[in-house]
């Protein structure tokens, strides 16, 4: 299940009173725009497409698409914005493309990478132990955080970079983009 | 860069590659791997942790370490932490100090940073300001350089201060450092309401806006340029600096901040003309003078931006 309405979303009629985006100073869009372009087609910062199959042995695109699905809930159940849930989706893709995991830990992969996107981009982001109560605590606080430092050093520490939702900004039609909202979620499983 | 994350293991368990990685000694010394890093001498010592100037016990290289201490393991590595590392990976310039590996530990992490000599607020306090016109230009020039580069990849620093800039004493290379309470810009995020330091902060941020931007950043570059022209923080002394920021550059109306008047803070504050800024700064050249009061302009809209600022006419020469 995919939510609906698009995750807390900036109040999109404020920002939209001038075209572009009030917090992204004009003379630097275009210099921002290409770096971001660059980072995206970084192969090292990139997922591999087919890693289910090249590199996974336990677990099947199925139990991705689980996983991802309910990490909309838990986003939605901590009030997290949707720049979290896409980082979140990007890491552990790239973690997986990078080690085999059981599936046994695949859903403490999913709350670490949730736990390290909210800590780059929340205000105040969730403490472990409310990712651990999420999963039944099925995994304890220092799994967590174990599986952090993990993803921590198979990325490299490059948290940041473009995902789908950082190119979802300037447009001028709610119902439209409400629409790309949903479109972008739909992407992710 | 960053070697030593790829020569590990990931088929050991995690507890023994952490130990692998880093064991911090007796002796002062950062074992890594076999190796080790002599301290030095302690350069700073901060809420944090501290920093330190080492020395490689093979290569001979000199570094500076900046180790931050977790107050509790089972929160897993601290937001700024996380903030400041992966934005340090992302920027490679020569105005932002560089970030040279990462070496974590239970409770612990230490950035091994290239050596640091010494930041702008010991060398403003040596000095009673930076006092060679050209020394002062120079180190403007490159502190706006490399907010111009931070601003490009969608990072604010937000706590820019002479204590995070950094001098390379022999070259005179400035050093933008200190990034934990950096953070992308453009999100959904409406931002937190407080950073950086008093002395540094932007009227919109004391106005409780939250949709503040790079403008904060050049803010605080003004704030720095001025401190170096006349010694000593330009608000002085205050318990209410938006006052002290008021007293200095006037009070804001609709017509030079348009939307001022909508701030419900706003109105507690008294009208004050704005004060002689050459008298204030004197012994700045007028294009810098003029350069400084763009930077310190109160609507953020209309402030300059750092790439703007590098074309002004203070930078001819």
């Amino acid at each position: 299940r995919v939510r609906k309405r698009p995750t807390k979303s900036k109040p999109v009629t404020e920002s939209n009173n001038n075209t572009s985006d009030p917090q992204l100073c004009a003379p630097y869009i275009s210099d921002i725009y290409e770096y971001l372009r660059k980072m995206e087609v970084d192969p090292s910062k990139r997922p591999l497409a087919d890693y289910v199959q090249k590199v996974q042995s336990d677990m099947n695109a199925n139990m991705r698409g689980v996983l991802v699905d309910w990490l909309v809930e838990v986003a939605e159940e901590y009030n997290l914005v949707s720049d979290t849930l896409f980082f979140s989706v990007s890491y552990i893709d790239r973690f997986l493309s990078r080690n085999a995991l059981s599936r046994q830990n695949l859903q403490l992969l999913g709350v670490s990478s949730m736990l390290l996107a909210s800590k780059y981009e929340e205000i105040k982001p969730p403490e472990v132990e409310n990712f651990c109560y999420i999963t039944d605590n099925t995994y304890n606080k220092e799994e967590v955080v174990e599986m952090e430092a993990d993803i921590l050093k198979t990325l490299n520490f490059e948290l940041g970079g473009p995902t789908v939702k950082t190119f979802l900004r300037h447009t001028s039609n709610l119902q439209f983009e409400f629409l790309c909202y949903y479109l972008a979620e739909l992407s992710l499983l | 860069m960053a070697e030593e994350i790829d020569d590990i293991d990931y088929t050991d368990n995690l507890f023994m590659r952490l130990l692998q990685c880093t064991l911090c000694g007796q002796n002062n010394r950062f074992n890594y791997e076999g190796f080790s890093y002599k301290i030095l001498q302690t350069i700073e010592e901060g809420i944090y942790g501290r920093v330190y100037r080492c020395r490689h016990s093979a290569t001979g290289d000199i570094v500076a370490i900046k180790q931050i201490k977790f107050d509790d393991e089972k929160i897993g590595v601290p937001s700024s932490v996380v903030r400041e590392v992966s934005l340090l990976r992302a920027l490679q310039h020569v105005n932002i100090v560089s970030l040279l590996k990462v070496l974590t530990k239970e409770t612990y992490v230490n950035l091994v940073f290239e050596p640091l000599d010494q930041d702008l607020s010991h060398y403003i306090r040596d000095n009673r300001g930076v006092q060679d016109p050209s020394i002062r230009k120079s180190f403007l020039r490159q502190i706006l350089v490399g907010v111009a580069y931070c601003h490009a990849h969608k990072i604010l620093h937000r706590d820019l201060k002479p204590k995070n800039i950094w001098i390379d004493n022999s070259r005179m290379i400035i050093k933008i450092a200190d990034f934990g309470l950096a953070r992308e810009f453009g999100g959904d995020m409406l931002l937190t309401r407080y950073p950086p330091n008093r002395y540094y902060r932007a009227p919109e941020v004391f106005l409780h806006c939250q949709h503040y931007s790079s403008g904060i950043d050049l803010w605080s570059v003004g704030c720095i340029f001025g401190e170096m022209v006349i010694g000593r923080p330009i608000l002085g002394d205050t318990c209410d600096e938006l006052d002290a920021i008021f007293r200095m550059l006037g009070t804001p109306s609709e017509e030079n901040w348009p939307g001022i008047t909508q701030f419900p803070l706003f109105g507690s504050y008294a009208i004050y003309n704005p004060m002689d800024l050459s008298t204030v700064f004197s012994g700045l050249e007028p294009e810098g003078l003029e350069l400084l009061k763009m930077l310190l302009c109160l609507d953020p809209k209309r402030r300059i931006s750092a790439e703007t600022a590098l074309k002004h006419a203070y930078f001819k020469d």
